[in-house]
């Protein structure tokens, strides 16, 4: 999801989908969870603003056609609320408490079940941490931690007829692998809501593409040796079971990344396979219509090796590098206009120390997450990394982008650019300053990237 | 007319006749030298619009490229560094031309600091016209430059 919103950030289109996200994950305290909550808020913030969603503004616009052009709306919205208000999905039991077990008789046959598919580990562990890469233990919990959530009641009484569900999860961890197939069947078998039933979905689950250290090392209950094992298992219950419309499946041959096996914080880095599988989303939604049988996808890349450029990753991948490559330039075009004091725009456009004091300040906040994003999925392994960052914003960027070469060759003719695109008429209907900023510096990027090939 | 005014500042006809005069008795010398200083006078006087003209026109030229086709090519051209290096280039090149016109229709040896003082003068309209011009391409023009005088 996080590499989605960094998609939708640098201009990736949802064919005018809103997007709804919700995230489920009963490990409420972990660190990644909160992130991307705050990052969707990030995101929001900026596109709010572009429009002139605010208290503050009179204006209300429609998106912009480069960056942030795609509304991410949160589910308590539709109510008109401000915040969410539901409960949380942590459940500070453990498994054996959740399911009652010592009020089972010993030679009930419920208790022998019991003990077939858990283990005494599974039934001591919290619930509030998630479920420990043990679908199992997903499977019988989440459906009934689901049913309570205020978000799943919205989802059920304000999806209409041309909305699209889509399910983003591992095959390989806990909550994601069990709480896929159980999300789809509690949708397809949604009593009361036909248009839920009918629902259109699209799915991607992500194989493994990273190992954790040895879990004797780190006195973890996840071993990533049995991924490929549980994958396997699961992959044999989903070719009978879960059908969405369109299912895409995303991973890597080789697991080259690997992380600490810290189960509480889980700080796994930015990962390419995890941006391929954002890109199925937009797949999803700008590509796809209903056919008759659910339909099986996946995305390969040309050449099979460390470190992926433009051209090790294939042609069709040009619109992801593209779309990357303008956010990153206008992150340098950022750089130097808050230090260029005799930029015309501040004159004409209001584009002055007050404005990056202002709403500019959005824009850079979540900039800041995306150079982190970026940084992170360009040194993991393997490494998605089609850009050559200029050490200093004066220097040569014709091969900005790798295995390309760009017409323009200094942030001078970007700014220009930039002056001419604020003479056009029509960029100039309204009074919101981010919104001129973000409109003028897409405009002279994408002259300068809609070539690339 | 123009610059002779200006010059009045600092002497008038009269004065700039006599002290042309000098100090000599001999009236036929006298007369001779009242005759050139006035023919020298009178030469810059009337041909002063032209001055002014030439003045406006290379101000003007300056002008123009600077604010438009020179702020349309990428390089920060929008930098006050290139307003002020079009600025002087209109201000020495009017003091030249107007020096190189003076030396057309007067003999420049017979009062060289007078006609320097003209083509000084001329050099200081062109800054002020330099000013005007900036201020009405700043607020009319589609000029890419930074917009100093922007009302």
């Amino acid at each position: 999801m996080k590499s989605a919103v960094m998609l939708m950030a640098a201009g990736m289109k949802t064919n005018g989908y809103e997007v709804v996200p919700i995230v489920i994950d009963p490990h409420e305290q972990l660190d990644e969870k909160k992130n991307l909550d705050l990052l969707i808020n990030d995101y929001k913030d900026v596109y709010d603003k572009v429009v002139g969603n605010t208290k503050h503004s009179k204006e209300s616009l429609n998106a912009l056609e480069g960056f942030f052009c795609t509304q991410i709306k949160r589910y308590y919205e539709f109510d008109g609320l401000q915040n969410d208000t539901s409960a949380s999905l942590a459940d500070n039991r453990t498994l054996r408490d959740f399911l009652d077990v010592g009020r089972i008789p010993a030679n009930d046959i419920n208790s022998f079940l019991v003990q077939t598919i858990l283990s005494e580990a599974n039934l001591n562990n919290s619930l509030s941490v998630g479920f420990k890469g043990n679908p199992n233990v997903g499977t019988i919990v989440l459906g009934n931690l689901i049913e309570g959530q205020d978000w799943w009641d919205a989802f059920k009484s304000k999806y209409e007829t041309g909305d699209r569900v889509f399910i983003i999860s591992s095959i390989f961890g806990g909550t994601g692998a069990s709480g896929f197939p159980l999300l789809l069947n509690m949708i397809k078998n949604c009593d009361g809501h036909p248009m839920v039933q009918d629902a259109f979905v699209g799915a991607v689950t992500v194989f493994p593409y990273f190992s954790l250290e040895d879990p004797t090392k780190s006195m973890s209950d996840i071993d990533s040796a049995n991924f490929m094992t549980k994958t396997k298992a699961a992959l044999a219950y989903y070719e009978q079971n879960v059908n969405p419309d369109y299912l895409y499946y995303v991973g890597d041959s080789s697991q080259k990344a690997s992380y600490d096996n810290n189960e509480s914080e889980q700080k796994d880095y930015a990962h390419f396979i995890e941006m391929v599988a954002a890109t199925a989303l937009f797949d999803f939604l700008g590509n796809r219509t209903r056919q008759s049988r659910p339909q099986y996808l996946t995305r390969a890349i040309e050449n099979d090796i460390e470190v992926l450029d433009l051209k090790s990753l294939g042609k069709g991948y040009t619109e992801e590098v593209r779309l990357i490559a303008n956010m990153k330039l206008l992150n340098l075009l950022i750089e130097v206009l808050k230090n260029e004091r005799f930029f015309p725009l501040r004159k004409t456009h209001g584009l002055d120390s007050n404005f990056y004091n202002g709403d500019f300040k959005s824009l850079d906040k979540f900039m800041n997450k995306f150079n982190s994003w970026y940084d992170e999925i360009s040194g993991n392994k393997r490494g998605f990394s089609p850009l050559s960052l200029p050490k200093s914003t004066s220097d040569d960027l014709t091969q900005f982008v790798k295995e390309t070469t760009l017409k323009a060759k200094r942030d001078h003719e970007y700014l220009l650019d930039m002056i001419l695109a604020s003479k056009i008429k029509s960029n100039n209907s309204h009074h919101i300053l981010l919104r001129y900023f973000l409109d003028f510096a897409y405009q002279a990027i994408n002259k300068q990237t809609s070539n690339i090939k | 007319m123009i610059f002779l005014a200006v010059l009045n500042w600092f002497t008038s006809k009269k004065a700039y006749l006599e002290n042309a005069v000098g100090s000599t008795d001999d009236p036929e010398e006298i007369e001779r030298r009242k005759r050139l200083a006035t023919r020298f006078w009178n030469s810059i006087d009337t041909n002063d619009v032209w001055m002014v003209l030439i003045m406006a026109a290379i101000t003007a030229f300056f002008c123009y490229v600077y604010f438009i086709p020179f702020n349309k090519k990428p390089g920060r051209h929008y930098l006050p560094s290139y307003c002020a290096i079009f600025g002087i280039g209109a201000i020495l090149l009017s003091f030249a031309a107007t020096l190189l016109y003076c030396s057309l229709i007067v003999n420049m040896d017979y009062d060289t600091s007078f006609v320097m003082k003209v083509a000084a003068i001329n050099a200081v309209y062109s800054l002020l016209l330099y000013l005007i011009l900036s201020f009405i391409f700043c607020n009319y023009s589609n000029t890419n430059a930074y917009r100093w005088f922007k009302l």
